[in-house]
């Protein structure tokens, strides 16, 4: 037998051969086209690319609506923070001259020692106080004028209530006066 | 033709009944292609799948020069042809030894028939390699130079492989041969 005739049987045997197409060919090629369709840049159906979009989007979003509150936040923080500073030195500022006027008549050399760790304690406080305002208004970039607002409040209010008594725990102390910025000791 | 047109117009627009009706005319005639090709029945299923992917994704380009027909056999082939180099690592496996035992005596094959499904069976148990290039060149009809190309092998390799896959072939035939003749005696 010579090769072409071999391979011409082949040929006409095999053109025609159509076996059974099995039924699950059909659903795994629709899957196929569906996934090939979806993944495929088409304008006018929904596919990979629109979903991609939406979910940049979606985290886009998300991203800025979750920052916006943080920095408010951080805002509203450092004003509290500054005036929570703030609170403990006019208590403390409050506390002093109320011994002075409540007490003044009932001062004794016996308090003496109790009179200079009162005084010496509002002292203290009181350069705390001018230091204290004088870093929020630097530490405050942002909000520098709520600094300054609170550096303000913590001076006007230490000179108001200064002059306020108090039934505090200090039992007696010298008249004090806080500096904040811009005020020279005299 | 028209009938064609019609899918193909159909298809083109996306209809899914179009897609249907043309699944059905050449599902079995793209499926034997690709069985010829594949290493199993499974693999032929999975490239016939793709097959019909490309078909309706590319359908809009066949401009009506040849045969529709023509067409799909030859996306079926190159999809089988794409899957075959994919599988290339594993394609020229412990073939050679096979092929040496075929000294016997030649058999004159043209006074026995064998049906498609004999020959399917005996081209399935090819060697991936030698059952591509048989096929190329015998049923598809290309040249070495052409298989040459599109396989990414040597011309002689081509020849030597048909040369081989036609031995092999043969041998195969000649066993079924053989059983036929015991069993119609």
């Amino acid at each position: 037998m010579s090769e072409d005739r071999f391979y011409n049987q082949v040929r006409s045997t095999m053109a025609n051969y159509q076996p059974e197409v099995p039924a699950s060919a059909y659903s795994g090629m629709r899957k196929k086209l569906w996934w090939s369709n979806f993944t495929k840049m088409s304008a006018t159906r929904f596919n990979v690319w629109y979903l991609a979009i939406l979910v940049t989007g979606a985290a886009v979003a998300l991203n800025l609506s979750s920052e916006t509150p943080v920095n408010e936040a951080i805002v509203v923080e450092q004003s509290t923070q500054s005036a929570e500073t703030a609170q403990p030195v006019l208590e403390a500022a409050n506390a002093a001259p109320a011994v002075l006027l409540s007490n003044e008549s009932q001062c004794s050399t016996k308090n003496a020692p109790s009179e200079r760790n009162s005084n010496g304690h509002a002292k203290q406080i009181s350069n705390e106080t001018a230091s204290t305002g004088q870093t929020v208004a630097e530490e405050t970039s942002v909000g520098s004028s709520d600094a300054q607002q609170v550096s303000n409040a913590t001076e006007v209010n230490t000179e108001k209530e200064s002059q306020q008594p108090t039934s505090g725990g200090a039992k007696r102390g010298l008249k004090v006066k806080t500096y904040t910025d811009g005020q020279q000791k005299k | 033709m028209d009938i064609n047109r019609e899918l193909i117009d159909g298809c083109i627009r996306g209809q899914r009944a179009s897609q249907d009706a043309l699944y059905k005319k050449f599902s079995s005639l793209l499926f034997g292609i690709c069985l010829r090709y594949a290493r199993n029945r499974m693999e032929a299923q999975d490239v016939l799948q793709e097959v019909f992917v490309k078909v309706y994704n590319n359908i809009g380009s066949y401009n009506n020069e040849g045969s529709f027909e023509g067409w799909l056999r030859r996306i079926a082939v190159n999809t089988s042809i794409t899957n075959y180099r994919k599988n290339l690592k594993h394609a020229y496996q412990a073939d050679v030894d096979e092929l040496i035992r075929t000294n016997d005596e030649p058999m004159h094959f043209e006074d026995l028939e064998f049906t498609a499904e004999e020959m399917m069976l005996c081209i399935e148990n090819l060697p991936s390699g030698y059952k591509t290039v048989f096929n190329l060149y015998v049923v598809e009809g290309f040249m070495h130079k052409e298989i040459s190309d599109m396989l990414g092998i040597d011309v002689n390799t081509s020849k030597s492989q048909l040369s081989r896959a036609k031995t092999y072939l043969q041998r195969e035939l000649k066993n079924i041969a053989t059983v036929k003749i015991k069993e119609h005696v």
